[in-house]
């Protein structure tokens, strides 16, 4: 996976332009979702797919985070819920419309499950920063890197800590 | 002949990629000499044109490669470095192959040509000189060398053909059926060295390779994998597709449409049907190779190997039967050059002359499981610890390091052979690694399981991203599952009123009486923790999907049964794959998942997650699975618990009291139109006795073709548990330990004993006792199956003496003479098959009848019992059957001695 911001090219800059302005600069782009109140963002090389009309099949005995299985033209894809994968309170029980971003490695792709789906961004590098030492709710090891928009804070996900699977140490063979 | 032609087609079709690749490698490795891979991949590709060669015959062929490898092997090894002699000669080589090649597949006979003979001497030659480390000599030195040694050369020439005469007449010891050709050949070479043609030598190649790019007859075309797993998906979806247009045209319901979408959904089906086809292959079309490369490879090893295949038919992906039948093919070889012992070893060490190959296929959850096991020597893992150290594969520290199965692993390491010599069949530390290599690229895994002696297993694992199984549909709380219908028994439908009848609550646990049989019940709500196991509503009626999981049943219950379908089986991505009730995905018609179940991992889970096992149980630390065991549990007096194997009990009922009768002083009830008698426990043990009740819980044995039964106040609970009794404090007549299962002390009752106590004739008939009761020797480590064991054994009349282990039984073994030997397989120290073949190869008493007990009885186990010795295999709770064959066993041995 290549992401293309690195962390040592980036001086805190704190400046406060508009994203547009600087479309010329050395710029990222980013998949943009939201899930209740948060803005998050996927680095758009790590994305595959946004699709909007999943059913998603239930696996009893999951792990939480996983919302179930979804079928994506044949191939099955494992269902991440984004809000309980990173920390944020979600009720299970309720039935909510998602989106399904497709993302990570092209050999096993997983289904990130978000609410609401926004624009492609582009971002200058130099207005991305490391995280802060907290983000309310969210479980930091989910965080890559941070911008402060006018308005708002893009949260730029770690894909890689999305779809890992290492928390399921008891492999099947 | 057909088959033949077959293996020939597709080792010319390899090949030829194989070849194509070749050149493009040679030209990268001048650039890059160090790349070590690069050689490796090379190597083994000339490897297995050599190994190919050697089992048709072809000797030209085989003897180009032969020394191509061994110079080949000697970059690998770093021994050599690359220069351009060395690339020249190899590209030559090559070159040569591909002339033949061409040949073969002109004519399907290897071309007859002096050249290809000088050809090999030189490389021969050349080969030497790089051995001797002369190979360094100036790049132009090549000609200059040929006229200068030429005397030399003449020499080592004369010597090479020799050599390779006698290599082709071995080769024709091995094949029977080319003989005249292979004999015509064998002369051939022997002409041909006094005329030794130098300046040909480097046009020829040149010239002969033209018919090389000769096509392959065009009856088949290869398709790209990827190409039909697209297609594949592409299928899929226009079945969706063809499933939402349907519901359209139903709503719209226009005649022409409708009948155009049937004709459509119709050609879709079949489109879809086919297109799986493409990809789906028997394996036998692998296996069916073996015979007569096992057959050729034992004839050339001097051993005598029969072949079992078994599972031909399992189906599987053709790109793993493609990728597949090389690893294979080395596994064969290895298995019959290092594995299976020459016959007279073999009598020696009191095997049949004839080793035995099995090679079998099978699904198990989402995987094809393949295994090769031969019964042959084995692999000594002491002595693949040295052989690593020494090649400088790991430390000696890390070599002691490692257990028995980490160091059998190391066969799999690059570079390494256990083979004592180099052969023609194989040895050059090549097969395993490449066999390890394809088939992690298929994503699979190969385990290597081997006892000295005994013989070797080798199990490739094989996830399935396409496998097709019949399923069997059912629905759960709303959601369909799959499952496999090898696991399949029956069906049953009860309706309410049989439910009422048939089906028992026992705790938290619930029985079906299946003509008889007690089949314990488990809810796929349950299981899958759809629902708190809160009572459900008023249920009408229940099916039962009876199950068998690794050799005892179960009933699953499901809320419905649909149809039987074949289904793909897809794997669960990574974040599933450790939930054991599922062994993978599957798309249903409709374009949903489903889920297939896994039935040994519901049982396990079942067991586990059962609320009445949470607390306190039993489950002792180190008893071995094969001890697992349902128990009924039972009170008779309130606050004293009881247990005994469910496995012993035919029926359970319920009775009035005032049905039960005296007769001639004993207490009998009219059941099923038999008089029955009753056993009172308060009678025999020193227990609080029976309170009156108005209704008596029956446990219902029928044994010897009698009917039986003891009358307890309550039936409490049935669990699965690994049993581990303690004898000590409650040892006495009719108990045979006690266990705290569930926070309580519960005693284990001794069904057998108990039931000889109430009518000492029960068991008997026409078992006969010798004068001098025989002995027999017992070795159990199970407390609770040692003294059941014991305890019938001893009621039928034997002398039986008990041992804990193994390794104890030996012990006593070699101070008593025992007329018989009834052990487990798994213990503690010495497990069952070591202590047989002690007994069998060491001690003084070798002829002793010998039973294992188990409490499942797996073919596999049974299989390599009667391979170390063991004469009868039977179930531990079985009392008729073991006592059976300790009278058949005495009774021969009898026989024998009286000879």
């Amino acid at each position: 996976m290549e992401t293309k911001q690195s962390n040592e090219t980036l001086p805190a800059v704190e400046k406060k332009g508009t994203v547009v302005e600087m479309a010329l600069a050395d710029t990222s782009q980013f998949v943009t979702f939201y899930y209740d109140k948060h803005f998050f963002g996927l680095p758009i090389d790590d994305v595959i797919e946004i699709n909007r009309t999943l059913d998603v099949t239930p696996v009893p005995m999951a792990p939480e985070y996983v919302s179930g299985v979804v079928n994506l033209r044949g191939q099955i894809l494992t269902a991440i819920n984004l809000a309980a994968r990173i920390g944020l309170f979600h009720d299970p029980a309720e039935q909510k419309e998602y989106n399904n971003v497709i993302m990570g490695n092209r050999e096993e792709p997983v289904s990130l499950l978000v609410e609401r789906i926004g624009d492609v961004m582009s971002i200058p590098t130099e207005k991305i920063e490391p995280p802060p030492d907290m983000i309310e709710g969210i479980n930091l090891k989910y965080v890559d890197q941070v911008c402060k928009l006018d308005n708002k804070l893009l949260i730029i996900l770690n894909s890689k800590a999305l779809e890992s699977a290492e928390e399921n140490k008891n492999k099947n063979n | 002949m057909g088959m033949e032609d077959d293996i020939l087609k597709d080792f010319l079709a390899e090949s030829k990629e194989n070849l194509e690749l070749l050149d493009q490698q040679f030209v990268e490795l001048e650039q890059d000499p160090e790349n070590e891979e690069l050689i490796k991949s090379i190597f083994r590709t000339i490897h297995t044109i050599k190994g190919t060669a050697g089992f048709f015959g072809f000797t030209t062929l085989e003897g180009i490669a032969h020394f191509a490898e061994d110079i080949l092997s000697k970059l690998r090894d770093g021994i050599i470095k690359v220069n351009e002699d060395i690339t020249t000669m190899l590209l030559q080589s090559v070159d040569y192959i591909k002339a033949i090649l061409a040949e073969l597949e002109a004519t399907g006979k290897e071309p007859v040509d002096t050249e290809y003979l000088d050809f090999i001497v030189d490389l021969r030659n050349f080969s030497e000189k790089v051995a001797k480390g002369i190979a360094e000599a100036d790049s132009g030195g090549q000609e200059e060398q040929a006229k200068e040694e030429a005397p030399a050369q003449e020499e080592a020439k004369a010597e090479g053909e020799q050599d390779k005469a006698e290599e082709a007449k071995e080769e024709k010891k091995a094949e029977e059926k080319p003989e005249e050709k292979a004999e015509k050949k064998a002369e051939e070479k022997e002409k041909p060295k006094e005329a030794p043609k130098p300046q040909a030598k480097k046009k020829a190649p040149a010239r002969k390779p033209a018919p090389a790019t000769a096509h392959l007859t065009e009856s088949h075309v290869r398709i790209d994998v990827h190409l039909l797993d697209q297609l594949m998906t592409l299928a899929g979806e226009l079945v969706l597709s063809r499933n939402r247009l349907t519901q359209l045209a139903n709503q719209i319901n226009d005649p022409e449409l409708l009948t155009a979408n049937q004709r459509m959904s119709l050609v879709v089906t079949e489109l879809q049907e086919q297109i799986m086809k493409t990809r789906m292959q028997p394996i036998g079309n692998v296996f069916n190779k073996f015979p007569r490369i096992v057959r050729d490879l034992a004839k050339a090893a001097e051993k005598k190997v029969q072949l079992r295949i078994e599972g031909a038919e399992t189906e599987l992906d053709r790109s793993i039967i493609e990728s597949i039948k090389d690893p294979l093919t080395h596994m064969v070889r290895n298995s019959i050059d290092h594995g299976i012992e020459p016959p007279d070893i073999r009598v020696q060490k009191e095997k049949p002359p004839v080793g035995t190959l099995t090679m079998k296929a099978y699904h198990e959850g989402g995987q094809v499981i393949i295994e090769i096991v031969d019964d042959g020597a084995g692999i000594d893992p002491d002595k693949l610890r040295k052989k690593a150290v020494e090649k400088g594969i790991i430390t000696e520290e890390q070599a002691e390091a490692l257990s028995d199965r980490e160091a059998l692993m190391l066969i799999f390491q690059p570079g390494f052979s256990t083979a004592e010599k180099v052969t023609n069949i194989s040895g050059r530390g090549v097969g395993m690694d490449v066999v390890k290599t394809n088939i992690e690229k298929l994503g699979g895994t190969v385990e290597l399981l081997s006892e000295v002696n005994v013989g070797t297993t080798i199990k490739i694992k094989i996830p399935l991203t396409l496998a097709i199984i019949p399923a069997l549909i059912v629905t759960s709380m709303g959601q369909r599952y799959a499952i496999p219908q090898v696991n399949l028994v029956e069906l049953v439908h009860l309706n309410p009123k049989l439910m009422e009848r048939d089906v028992q609550k026992i705790g938290n646990s619930e029985f079906y009486r299946l003509r008889g049989e007690i089949l314990p019940l488990i809810r796929l709500r349950n299981v899958l923790r759809l629902e708190e196991s809160e009572e459900q509503q008023h249920e009408e009626g229940m099916n039962i999907v009876v199950l068998n999981a690794g050799g005892h049943l179960f009933g699953l219950v499901v809320d419905s049964i649909s149809d039987s379908e074949e289904i793909v089986v897809k794997p669960l991505g990574s974040h599933l794959k450790h939930i054991p009730v599922f062994a993978g995905t599957t798309l249903m018609g409709d374009g949903r998942v489903a889920l297939i179940l896994d039935v040994v991992g519901i049982t396990s889970s079942a067991a586990a997650g059962d609320d009445s096992m949470k607390h306190g149980t039993v489950v002792s630390t180190k008893t071995v699975e094969d001890d697992h065991q349902f128990l009924l549990l039972c009170t008779i007096a309130p606050e004293e618990y009881f247990a005994l194997p469910l496995a012993l009990v035919n029926r359970l009922d319920k009775i009035k009291a005032t049905d039960l009768e005296f007769v001639g002083g004993k207490e009998v009830i009219q059941y099923r139109g038999h008089s029955m008698p009753i056993i009172r426990l308060e009678n025999y043990l020193p227990i609080s006795p029976l309170p009156d009740q108005d209704e008596y819980h029956l446990i219902v044995f029928h044994m010897n073709n009698k009917d039986i039964a003891f009358l307890v106040s309550q039936i409490d609970d049935s669990l699965d548990l690994a049993i581990d009794v303690e004898e000590g404090t409650f040892k006495q007549e009719g108990i045979l330990g006690s266990a705290i299962i569930k926070d309580r002390t519960t005693l284990f009752l001794d069904v057998y004993q108990i039931i000889s106590m109430h009518d000492p004739d029960f068991f008997t008939q026409e078992e006969l006792f010798a004068e001098v009761p025989a002995k027999i020797l017992l070795a159990e480590d199970s407390t609770f199956y040692r003294n059941m064991l014991s305890s019938y054994l001893t009621g039928a009349g034997y002398d039986v003496v008990q041992a804990e282990d193994g390794q104890k039984a030996w012990e006593i073994f070699q101070t008593e003479k025992f007329d018989l030997v009834i052990t487990d397989i798994e213990m503690p120290r010495m497990n069952g098959f070591e202590f047989t073949r002690k007994i069998r190869n060491e001690s003084n008493n070798k002829d002793v009848p010998i039973i294992a007990v188990t409490s499942l009885a797996g073919d596999e186990n049974r299989q390599r019992g009667l391979e170390a010795g063991i004469d009868d295999y039977q179930a531990k709770l079985d009392r008729e059957k073991v006592l059976q064959a300790v009278t058949r066993l005495l009774k021969e041995k009898a026989l024998e001695n009286a000879a």
